[in-house]
């Protein structure tokens, strides 16, 4: 427990920073922030809807910042998480509208979909990395858009299901993932999120895939020396990466929009970065951090109509909050420690 | 110290009380040093004795915790190394300072380039180079690329660094220890030519040869304190020696064994090994290594050694040849699969390669045999934690706690760790790089013991050693490791130190 | 005249307004990654630049002086992006992309506040010939290009980032250096971005620069890390834009068009083209 807690001060610490800045930047432009934060924070906990609202947007932050957390710990940036959602959502749409099973087999087999579909987006930064060398970073910038312009393609091509929009045909009723609250958007992929983060923290700590992985990101050579091939620990980190961001896509499709278009993700894959960083890339640790900017997120639209802040202030504090945490010789910063992009030995 | 007469000018560089603490470590001890100009001064001792720290000192890499500096007589204080080069001291890294996508001519230059009008003078740049440079008579071509170039002549376009820059007083940090024989005799010629223009020479060194015949003046490190310094006419290998380690070392200390070397274990036919930049380490070496033997392999650091040991553990695949182990041909299985096949590794470098520093002892502990201690799918961790508290019982880990990271413990701490990892009872093959060094002396000892007794039990080893002491109060055979291949083989008991020494081509410790 | 040549008309009127902001921030991107930073926050100082353009002319109505705040305030953002990596030690990749989070965050909250309007601001007075600023970039491309391989500034510049150590021990002064490199590649970052706001638009909207960043990025890798490389790589990229335009309906789909710079960077830093090989020290911490 005090453990726990001494884990937890940096990253509190790097928050409080970020909000005492903001705060700076709102009174730099006359407004109040506490009224700010005080609207932000009853449009994110003031009520039923609002409060299932603020889950909502922690189900998917949960689901990627989950992904990008795991591929840190292997000693890898994943900044795709964006495009995997992308790859995920519209892998899942797919299979949502082309399957027609009772729900309980057709539900599985379309989060199964989106988890695919991510994994193959994250899977080829993984081959690209541990093959050629090529800096994970750079490839997932690149493979964002290439997922942006692809499915942008696909949904106003080949795959349009709609003449007024460009979207997918909707999902099977078998498909959809009903509400778990009457009168919410809350589905049982909150639930499955947090489920998948204990599974996560465990297999981490507990597992000797998860040690290994462990092992590569903090050394290669150690790890190589273990009889470990880094390699092969790279794709699967890529691809459970990969896979938990098509999740964050999955259940957005299954659970809310119920078929593939542009609205799939408002940024969620860049927060689930900050997600990651913030939640210290322990499981646990993002499941804080998702409820964290999900409320930030959810509050900012009611931030913008009571107290007339532009929700978009929010990104400001997201900035900040990484920036701090990044901070290697602020009490604050978390020593995070990447390996170089290139491999050291073989090619 | 030398007694000058009151006529004599003062030294090129005297440091006096120099003391530079690390946390707790004092790794110099209020150390005095002195070299005049025309003066080869050997700084010698083991590794992790203070040479380097001093050195650092001197060139103003670090700051000294006490003492003070004088350049021929007045007082000096460098804040940084550009203080210490405008003083007009020059130092050769061991690990060169090159940019290897840059010139000859841009290295050298470096900081102080030549212009014309504003833009840098290429032909300029490299005509007073390649001047430089056949001045020594350094076969540089100023306009190739460094990394292009092989160690030996990385090491002249080092130096060409500091005689650009006319240093009245050049160190030169343990300059042999990665170059061939011919290169070796090549740099003695410089080091000479540089003491007969009248520059003062610093030489590190822990190769006993090197300064028996290169230096005026030899003074030894042990343990951060000047432990002796004294003329060279009046010091052989066995003061030296002795200087160093503190004790008188006795060759004849070796244990009889009491149990015979059984059959071949390991067989190595004819086996190549590339190095990381893909050239070759290892060039068609065979050899045989019976249960119950210690093989000791002797040599120069950087002549293939660790290329081999890697082969041999399965971490670099061979280019050619094989490795039999057990009667199986192993040459193309994976570590993992040579560790449960019994064969165990102490590597050279432990703090990257042997453990993973941000893992607890308990996770260290099972690093390599993760998989093969596997419950199901999860790590043993109940295993690990057993296992690290038996190293402890054996080897007494100083400040040992299962949950603590490996970065916490000193360097000598981490090595027992690994040593006690990897010599279990069970070995059947058992490579080891070095490993004593930077331990204490009572922790080698239980080492040195334990080797034994896992030899005794029937376990082969390969003991890869660059302290010929070691090496031989250890080995049941010697072979010499020069240039990736081997030069010569001995039995332990009946090997000199002149024949190893020669073998190793004349650039051998004999220590 | 045939079509063939309409098409290439078009795209030669197209291709420099796609090809400069480009070229500015990729120029940027080449003399930070040769000190040794790696500035993924290209696509944030761009969107910070046109955006401190379009506020300076809006209040103003001076546009050399829009396009002077502009520079500034990449500059003040370089320096964020410097400060954190060499006086905190942070990983630069991270610091980048909260750098781009930041400041397409403030200037969306800033569009609203300051024009109290969401989305975009009203139209100001702009550049009336742009393309003088591409003539600006090209000079740019030459004189980065002496700058790096001619001059005593440039080879200390690549030395820090090649080998920090052995600059630093023939008395170049690493941490000056890095500051100096990413403070100037924040300069021309910015300058792409007022190249898109006050010189080809006249109004500052959220989003306008797209991923321009982003590509600019490409660029220097996929042009090696030199000036003319990424200049090079950039009139590339930019000629699929263009095409893109010119063909709008055509028979290649414009998603495929626009991707193209981003597979192309993919495969380049794969290796599959010669490999693209960063310096040495790129995005490694310097620890004295």
């Amino acid at each position: 427990m005090r453990d726990a807690l001494r884990h937890a001060a940096g990253p509190v610490g790097a928050l409080a920073l970020a909000l005492i800045v903001s705060s700076f930047v709102m009174l730099a432009f006359h407004t109040n922030p506490i009224a700010a934060f005080g609207a932000l924070l009853h449009g994110a906990f003031g009520s039923k809807q609002g409060s299932a609202e603020t889950l909502v947007q922690t189900t998917a932050l949960l689901f990627a910042g989950l992904g990008v957390a795991v591929a840190f710990r292997a000693g890898l940036f994943n900044i795709g998480a964006e495009g995997q959602l992308v790859a995920g959502g519209l892998s899942t749409a797919i299979a949502g509208a082309a399957l027609h099973a009772p729900a309980i087999i057709e539900i599985p087999l379309c989060l199964l979909a989106g988890a695919i579909g991510g994994a193959i987006w994250g899977g080829i930064a993984g081959v690209l990395r541990a093959r050629f060398g090529a800096s994970e970073v750079i490839t997932t910038i690149m493979l964002n858009y290439v997922a942006f312009l692809g499915s942008s393609y696909l949904v106003s091509g080949p795959l349009r299901g709609d003449l007024s929009a460009p979207e997918t045909a909707p999902i099977a009723a078998t498909a959809v993932m009903a509400p778990i609250i009457a009168n919410t958007r809350l589905t049982a992929a909150l639930p499955l999120a947090i489920l998948l983060a204990l599974y996560l923290w465990w297999w981490l700590g507990r597992t000797v895939a998860g040690y290994e992985l462990r092992a590569v990101g903090k050394s290669e050579r150690a790890a190589r020396y273990a009889g470990v091939d880094p390699r092969v620990v790279i794709v699967r980190a890529m691809l459970m990466s990969g896979a938990l961001a098509g999740l964050a896509g999955a259940t957005e499709v299954l659970g809310l929009l119920h078929r593939f278009n542009a609205e799939l993700s408002p940024g969620y894959g860049f927060t689930s970065i900050a997600v990651a960083l913030l939640g210290a890339t322990n499981p646990i640790g993002v499941i804080f951090s998702a409820l964290f900017f999900g409320a930030l997120q959810n509050g900012a639209l009611a931030m913008q109509s009571l107290a007339g802040v532009p929700k978009d202030l929010i990104s400001v504090v997201e900035g900040l909050v990484i920036l701090f945490v990044a901070a290697r010789k602020l009490p604050v910063g978390l020593m995070l420690a990447r390996r170089p992009a290139r491999i050291e030995g073989d090619s | 110290m030398i007694q000058s007469g009151p006529a004599a000018p003062p030294p090129a560089l005297s440091a006096h009380g120099i003391t530079k603490r690390f946390g707790s470590l004092v790794a110099n001890d209020s150390v005095d040093f002195d070299v005049h100009f025309g003066e080869v001064h050997a700084l010698i001792g083991e590794n992790g004795a203070g040479k380097s720290t001093l050195m650092n000192v001197l060139y103003g890499v670090l700051r000294p915790d006490g003492g003070s500096i004088r350049i021929e007589g007045r007082d000096v204080s460098f804040a940084s190394c550009s203080n210490a080069m405008r003083a007009g001291i020059g130092m050769v890294f061991q690990h060169f300072l090159l940019i290897d996508r840059f010139t000859v001519a841009e290295n050298v230059l470096l900081g102080r380039e030549r212009t014309r009008g504003g833009f840098t003078d290429r032909a300029a740049a490299e005509s007073e180079v390649r001047e430089l440079a056949a001045r020594y008579k350094f076969g540089l071509d100023p306009a190739a690329r460094v990394e292009a170039l092989n160690v030996g002549a990385r090491q002249q376009v080092e130096l060409l660094k500091v005689l650009e820059r006319d240093a009245r007083i050049v160190i030169l940090d343990e300059p042999t220890a990665a170059l061939a024989p011919a290169e070796t005799a090549a740099l003695f010629d410089v080091v000479r030519r540089l003491r007969s223009e009248g520059r003062a020479v610093i030489l590190i060194a822990h190769k006993l040869k090197e300064v028996m015949a290169l230096a005026d003046r030899v003074t030894v490190l042990r343990r951060g304190k000047v432990s002796g310094s004294l003329p060279i006419d009046r010091a052989d290998a066995a003061t030296l020696a002795t200087l160093m380690v503190g004790k008188v070392i006795d060759l004849d200390a070796r244990e009889p064994r009491r149990t015979a070397p059984g059959d071949v274990a390991l067989a190595v036919r004819d086996l190549s090994v590339l190095n990381d930049d893909r050239l070759p380490a290892v060039r068609g070496v065979s050899l045989d290594v019976r249960a119950g033997e210690i093989l000791g392999l002797a040599g120069v650091e950087g002549n293939g050694q660790t290329e081999f040991a890697e082969a041999l553990y399965g971490l670099r695949p061979p280019s050619g040849g094989s490795v039999t182990f057990a009667e199986r041909d192993v040459s193309r299985l994976s570590a993992e699969a040579r560790r449960s096949a019994g064969m165990r590794y102490v590597p050279a470098d432990r703090q990257r390669e042997g453990l993973v520093l941000d893992f607890d002892t308990a996770e260290n502990a099972l690093l390599g045999d993760q998989r093969r201690t596997r419950r199901g799918m999860r790590l043993d961790l109940p295993l690990g934690q057993r296992l690290a508290s038996a190293i402890d019982a054996r080897y007494s880990l100083a400040g040992f706690d299962p949950a603590k990271s490996a970065v916490a413990y000193s360097g000598g701490t981490q090595q027992k760790l690994i040593v006690g990892r990897e010599m279990t009872d069970d070995v059947r093959m058992l490579i080891c790089v070095a490993p004593t060094r930077g331990v204490d002396i009572g922790a080698a000892a239980t080492i040195h013991r334990r080797l034994r007794d896992v030899r005794d039990r029937g376990a082969s080893i390969v003991l890869i050693s660059f302290d010929l002491d070691e090496i031989r109060a250890l080995s049941d055979r010697i072979v010499v490791f020069s240039e990736g291949r081997i030069a010569g083989e001995f039995a332990a008991e009946s090997a000199t130190d002149a024949q190893l020494g020669a073998c190793m081509a004349g650039v051998s410790s004999v220590a | 005249m045939s079509t063939p040549w309409l098409i290439a008309l078009a795209v030669a009127k197209v291709l420099p307004k796609k090809a400069t902001p480009l070229i500015f921030a990729a120029l940027g991107g080449v003399i930070s990654e040769n000190g040794g930073i790696v500035n993924i926050a290209l696509e944030g100082i761009m969107a910070g630049g046109a955006f401190a353009a379009v506020v300076t002319s809006y209040r103003t109505h001076d546009v050399v002086l829009a396009i002077f705040v502009a520079v500034l305030t990449g500059m003040a953002l370089a320096a964020v992006l410097a400060y954190f990596a060499l006086a905190q030690s942070a990983d630069q990749i991270v610091v980048g992309m909260a750098i781009n989070i930041l400041t397409l965050g403030m200037t969306a909250y800033l569009v609203s506040t300051v024009f109290g309007q969401p989305g975009a601001s009203p139209e100001v007075p702009g550049l009336r010939n742009e393309a003088v600023l591409t003539w600006v970039a090209l000079a740019l491309v030459v004189v980065v290009h002496v700058i790096l391989y001619r001059t005593r500034i440039g080879i200390h510049l690549r030395a820090v980032g090649e080998e920090p150590r052995a600059a630093a021990t023939a008395g170049i002064n690493v941490v000056a250096y890095r500051y100096a490199a990413t403070i100037a590649g924040g300069a021309l970052a910015a300058l792409g971005g007022a190249y898109l706001s006050v010189g080809e638009t006249h109004i500052y909207s959220d989003g306008m620069v797209a991923g321009r960043g982003f590509i600019a990025l490409a660029a220097v890798i996929f042009g090696k890390w030199t000036p003319f490389g990424a200049a090079g790589a950039c009139a590339f990229f930019a000629l699929f834009s263009s095409l893109q335009i010119v063909l709008q309906g055509g028979a290649v789909p414009a998603q495929f068009l626009e991707m193209l710079p981003y597979l192309l960077t993919i495969v380049a830093i794969a290796g599959f083209i010669g490999r693209a090989r960063p310096p040495a020290s790129d995005g490694v911490p310097y620890e004295r």
